[in-house]
């Protein structure tokens, strides 16, 4: 017995006690709570046991839905169950918690609380999900902080089983889930000491049993159905009770005492706020401020919501209270107030005291609410008419809803030190500082917090560290601004993000640079050497980079950076932290061998010489130089403008809610990733014009479409720059012109791919560093773009040549350099994008596609250009094919009225027209050139019939929809393998004319590498640790049984011309059309780098790990064999193929003893895969 | 009211069309380690190090 301090975050923490209790957990992935059940599955694999003695056992489900089945199902089976969701994935849950409750059945829903997606998605922190779940009958208990969500949640777990209830355990997503703090938690022994065996035995014995069989979830009709609900009220009566019993018994073992409700504040209190969750810490910050300007204020804090006993709420009001503001943590559009206001308004009905309650809403997508917003809502309670349902954190000028305080003061009095550091994703900055905070905690008595703040850009993408310690409980909730000490590791963020403005005065900027000294000057814009003198900072250098490449370790600068953390922060004696960092890097990197660990070594004593600290010139403090050399008289589109260029510098925060007047719908303009422009590469490919083929297949393969062929007329190659060399252009249709292939240095991620496939005998294009291309190459991009441009009348599209002198209509996408999918798409924008409809899933390709404000899905120049959209995760396929239904409407009305005007009197040439529009209405192509041509007459025709005019005026209602679109489900395999297969399913078995495009990286991607139907044996992935034992589903096979449905396996660069055959074939196919393709992903751990994703696939075709086929329905009609085998005999190693890539070497490593039959097996698969391909390639067909 | 807003951006009027500055250059991160390079392209190939820890940002670091 006995207590156990760790520094861990809350997901952690709630995973720990979880763990204690938990036989059966069944899961489904979905941030932020993912965490939980992979720690969970984690500790199963690795052999720890339960209070029971026992290992977890953990299932990933299919979806959440089928997460909370298995769930109910484990319950009634006599198992204690539980799970771990949020947002949408509680929602799927929904009808099983209705379940579960009405059986009285002891499972526990963990909840890292999060909002739900309306006009967008947003996978942060609030209470929508749980407050959306409230009416379900499950026990409702919150956690506020790192410290709550370990001692509520043995609560939670006891009264489930005591109680016979279900539970829900929630907390903030992010701000309590990810935030890292140092708390205690109980040995399991504890743990189980406080299970009501009783209970429990009660539990087993009533559990399903052919032994003493039951019935269960009978149909009743309205005699007994509504009194037989009422019969559960007694529980719910005495709940109330045993979590008061159990918060008791676990605060006797910890020593912190909690209520259902808990008061925070004067005793004489006149004004209170009441809330839940996380904010509560940072009320307490600003209750405690406030009453010592002599102020009466307090904060109720609610940990048991549901059920609400009113009697311990009004126990804990004092009875000086005149004043309440309600915050809730949710919206409920339409509704007299948030549920937790009306919750308290009817609390109050026909009690003693009679105050002012007024609500409102906060914190909405982890929206940041620090203690200026706080009394805020205080000062607003001073008002003779507080207002009411209001709005803080945001600026709403539309309908009024913020607070309008201003000169509200606070004042940070605790001695904590902040800190706030910016890095790059996977440059080792946020697994430093974790480490980093860990060691504070360890080697002192000081309390310490982390939390990380990151954009949505895949694979690298900035990350914000929110640090701080200090002597006393940290309770701020809300990211670091008053900073003691202000770190950048990437010298490119000094232009775009105004980092020094969150320092103190006189506090410590850290700047890695590769600039010298005497280069600062020249280099820092202007508004920073202003900041930094303004400030009177403490302003210190180093070049970790060059230090980083001097010792041996390549670019990684983490630890070069910690060690000048350590010595600047100077929060622990110096021999201490290079101790505690030394081990830890150790321990960490041991694996690895002594050179790394030495090197390592040598990376913290670095950190600590080298930083040299800057003398701030008086100068600075009026500098007015131009260090970027953007272009700012340009006017750009207000959007861009207004919205854009705001959230680029993370000035978002500050936009007010008019300047989204006219988007209410959650609708952004196609094209604005073109604007970024972010310079990411760091070599870039420059051509070599002598040696170009002219193949263009490096445009093909470019997942950025930031490599592309031009040709140029006589006029274009007049005007064109001196740089911009040129070539004649080469093949059918071209004569006349040149051509040049143009990168775009600063829209280029340089990963590499162009160079490597490139097939020229002498290369054509080598990867440069990028200062030696620019300022060239941009220049003869502009021009390019600018000038030049696409000539669609050249591209026939029928080659891969060809198909790339189409101007790609989706760019510059968020994707990780190298990434699998986004090649794929960009050749079907090529081909079909002016008249592309898109259903995307969740996931990958909907994050690099849509994370405001990007939107890379663009237009040509006629402003034409895929529609794109994301619903949900499940239900995609249906998404899509909703839109092929409307339009599919819209396009039957216009050939009705076309028959009826062809039945009227209109002159011939009309008829005709009309005529070749119905029989060609389904040809995509024809479509639009007949359209056109229905279109220009109709502009000019002349009709004096009052009934024939009005007809045609209803016809051009509907122009809009003349041309034929081509409706596009795209998404990933965790949508089409697992969440989204029934509805992917039930729309290929529709037989319409639709086509779905899945990008097989045979994981979840998107959300962390969990395994999916389309993991294959022996590959390592979460919740198949020790590599997946069961086969990957042959989607592409089991759609063909339909027999009416076009289905082709891809891989890019493998064989291109597949590729576009199988892209044309599928579009013009009138039926459901199904698309593999295979997409290396970073998470694969390519040992050649993401530089060699292409060739990734092509070995992948070659060795047999992926297969290239199509099938094509339409041959059975001319009596054809349907399937076309396109891939080889496999001629390559299977086994270097899968040994080249992490997700397989490692499990070589990790499970030695299993490794080897796991890749025979895989190897057996795929064989036995290309083996029944082979047969049904050989199948004759149509013969007598 | 306006019921929708449906203009595409173009590219054009983009004041950084014609910047050589980069905001966000990835010099830093575990994929664009360089520990060799392939001799005529000259595309790199990380250390087998770094090609983990990108893997690890991807699946444990970068929370989306």
């Amino acid at each position: 017995m006995g207590k156990v301090t760790m520094t861990v975050d809350g997901n952690t923490a709630a995973a720990y006690v979880a763990y204690a209790y938990t036989e059966v957990a069944a899961i489904y992935p979905i941030t932020p709570s993912s965490p939980m059940a992979e720690t969970v599955d984690e500790w199963a694999a690795h052999g720890q046991k339960n209070i029971f003695g026992e290992t977890v056992d953990v299932v990933e489900m299919q979806s959440e839905a089928g997460a909370s089945g298995a769930f109910h199902g484990a319950l009634q089976g006599g198992a204690l169950t539980t799970t771990f969701t949020a947002s949408q994935g509680l929602l799927l849950m929904i009808p099983n918690m209705y379940k579960c409750s009405g059986e009285l059945l002891p499972g526990v829903f963990h909840v890292s609380a999060r909002s739900l997606a309306a006009n967008a998605l947003n996978i942060f922190g609030d209470h929508q999900d749980v407050m959306a779940a409230r009416q379900t009958g499950c026990v409702m208990l919150a956690s506020g902080s790192v410290q709550e969500v370990m001692d509520l949640a043995p609560v939670a777990h006891l009264a489930a089983i005591k109680g016979r209830l279900p539970f829900v355990h929630f907390f903030d997503g992010f701000r309590t889930s990810h935030e890292i703090q140092k708390v205690e938690g109980l040995e399991y022994s504890d743990y189980g000491s406080l299970i009501d065996q009783q209970a429990l035995c009660a539990f087993r014995e009533n559990a399903l049993s052919p032994n003493h069989p039951v019935t269960r979830g009978t149909a009743q009709n309205p005699d007994i159905y509504f009194q037989t609900r009422e019969c559960c009220n007694p529980f719910y009566d005495n709940i109330v009770p045993v979590v008061e019993e159990y918060l008791q018994k676990v605060g006797n073992l910890t020593g912190r005492k909690y209520g259902l409700f808990d008061y925070y504040g004067a005793e004489d209190a006149e004004s209170i706020i009441i809330a839940i969750g996380s904010v509560n810490e940072t009320i307490e910050e600003a209750v405690d401020y406030l009453n010592s300007k002599g102020e009466k204020v307090g904060v109720v804090k609610v940990h048991l919501y549901r059920p609400f006993s009113v009697s311990h709420f009004m126990a804990c009001i004092p009875n000086t209270v005149k004043k309440i503001a309600v915050l809730d943590r949710t919206k409920e559009p339409g509704a007299i107030g948030e549920p937790l206001y009306v919750d308290v308004c009817t609390a109050f009905k026909g009690q003693p005291i009679n105050p002012v309650i007024v609500g409102g809403r906060y914190g909405l997508g982890s929206k940041d609410t620090d203690p200026y917003e706080i009394v805020k809502v205080y000062d607003n309670l001073k008002q003779e008419q507080p207002k009411n349902h209001f709005t803080i954190g945001i600026v709403d000028d539309v309908t009024n809803t913020s607070l309008n305080q201003k000169d509200v003061s606070f004042e940070q009095t605790s001695d904590i030190i902040s800190c706030k550091i910016w890095g790059l994703g996977s440059d080792g900055t946020v697994g430093a500082n974790k480490q980093a905070i860990k060691i504070i905690g360890n080697e002192s008595d000081l309390k310490v917090q982390a939390y990380f703040e990151y954009d949505s850009k895949k694979s690298g993408g900035i990350t914000i560290s929110h640090l701080r310690f200090g002597k006393e409980p940290i309770r701020s909730t809300y990211l670091v601004q008053d900073a003691n000490y202000v770190a950048c590791h990437n010298q490119s963020y000094v232009h775009n993000y105004n980092m020094v403005g969150d320092l103190k005065k006189n506090g410590i900027f850290v700047l890695n640079c590769q600039w010298s000294k005497e280069e600062l000057d020249q280099k820092l814009p202007a508004r920073m050497k202003r900041e930094l003198a303004e400030r009177d900072a403490n302003f210190y250098i180093i070049n970790a980079v060059k230090i980083a490449e001097e010792i041996g370790l390549g670019n990684r600068i983490n630890m070069i950076m910690q060690g000048a953390f350590f010595k600047l922060v100077n929060v622990l004696p110096e021999e201490v932290y290079i101790n505690s960092l030394k081990s830890t890097i150790t321990k960490m990197y041991g694996k690895k061998g002594e050179k790394v660990v030495s090197m390592n070594h040598e990376a913290v004593d670095k950190g600590v010489a080298l930083i040299e600290k800057i003398e701030i010139p008086k100068e600075w403090a009026t500098a007015d130089n131009k260090a970027c050399d953007c272009h700012e008289e340009v006017v750009e589109p207000e959007f861009i403008q207004k919205v854009v260029r705001p959230m680029e510098h993370m000035r978002g925060d500050s936009l007010p809610v008019s300047v989204f007047k006219g988007r209410e719908d959650g609708t952004f303009p196609n094209g604005i990733s073109a604007y970024e422009k972010r310079g990411i590469g760091v070599n870039i490919p420059e051509w070599i014009l002598e040696n170009c083929i002219q193949c263009n297949q490096c445009s093909y393969i470019c997942p950025h479409s930031c490599i592309r062929p031009f040709l140029l007329d006589e006029q274009e190659e007049a005007g064109k720059p001196d740089t911009f060399g040129t070539k004649k252009a080469v093949g059918r249709g071209l004569e006349g012109l040149q051509y040049r292939i143009q990168v775009s240095p600063m829209d280029c991620t340089g990963c590499g791919n162009c160079a490597d496939i490139c097939p020229a005998k002498d290369k054509a294009l080598v990867m440069k560093k990028l200062y030696t291309q620019v300022p060239a190459e941009v220049q003869n991009w502009a021009y390019a773009v600018e000038k030049v441009g696409h000539k669609p009348d050249k591209a026939t599209a029928h080659t891969v040549k060809d198909s790339q002198f189409k101007q790609p209509l989706m760019e510059f996408s968020g994707a990780c350099a190298g990434c699998g999918e986004t090649p794929y798409i960009k050749l079907v924008t090529q081909l079909f994008g002016e008249r592309m409809m898109i259903a995307n899933a969740t996931g990958c390709s909907s994050i690099w596609a849509a994370s405001a404000p990007s939107t890379v899905y663009t237009v040509n120049r006629e402003g034409k250009g895929p529609s794109w959209a994301n619903s949900l995760f499940e239900d995609n396929a249906e998404y899509g094919y909703g839109m092929y239904l409307a339009v599919k409407h819209m396009r039957n009305k216009i050939k009705q009225l076309m028959e009826e005007l062809v039945a009227m009197n209109i002159d011939e040439k009309l008829k005709e027209l009309f005529l070749d529009w119905i029989q060609y209405k389904e040809d995509g192509k024809v479509s639009k050139e007949v359209s056109d041509k229905v279109m220009n007459y109709l502009n000019e025709y002349q009709c004096q019939d009052e009934v024939t005019k009005a007809k045609i005026q209803e016809l051009f209602e509907y122009k809009d929809y003349f041309v034929k679109r081509s409706q596009w489900i795209l998404g990933g395999d965790g949508w089409a393998y697992d969440i989204g297969f029934s509805g992917l399913d039930q729309v290929m078995s529709s037989g319409e004319d639709v086509n779905i495009l899945v990008f097989d990286t045979e994981i979840y991607s998107n959300t962390g590498g969990q395994a999916s139907k389309a993991t294959p044996t022996a590959a390592i992935a979460k919740f198949a640790a020790s590599g997946k034992k069961c086969g990957k589903k042959d989607l592409g096979r089991m759609m063909m049984t339909y027999g009416n449905v076009y289905v082709a396996q891809v891989g890019i660069h493998a064989d291109n011309n597949q590729l576009l055959k199988a892209v044309e074939e599928a579009e013009s196919y009138h039926g459901p059309s199904l698309i593999i393709a295979y997409a290396p992903c970073i998470s694969h751990g390519l040992k050649e780098g993401m530089g060699r994703s292409m060739e990734n696939i092509k070995q992948a075709v070659k060795c047999g790990y992926w297969h290239l086929y199509r099938y094509n329905p339409d041959l059975r009609k001319e009596g054809k064999n349907p399937f076309k085998l396109d891939s080889k005999e496999p001629t390559e190693s299977f086994r270097d193929f899968i040994m080249k890539q992490v997700r397989y070497s490692a499990l070589q490593k990790q499970f030695p003893e299993q490794a080897e039959e796991l890749f025979a097996r895989a190897e057996i698969q795929a064989q036995e895969r290309y083996d029944t391909y082979k047969i049904l390639n050989d199948m004759k067909f149509g013969q007598e | 009211m306006q019921f929708f807003n449906q203009t595409a951006l173009s590219g054009k009027n983009n004041k950084r069309l014609h910047s050589s500055t980069p905001t966000n250059n990835e010099r830093t991160a575990a994929w664009t380690d360089e520990a060799s390079e392939f001799n005529v392209s000259q595309v790199k190939i990380p250390d087998n190090y770094c090609v983990e820890e990108a893997k690890d940002w991807v699946d444990n670091g970068s929370r989306l």
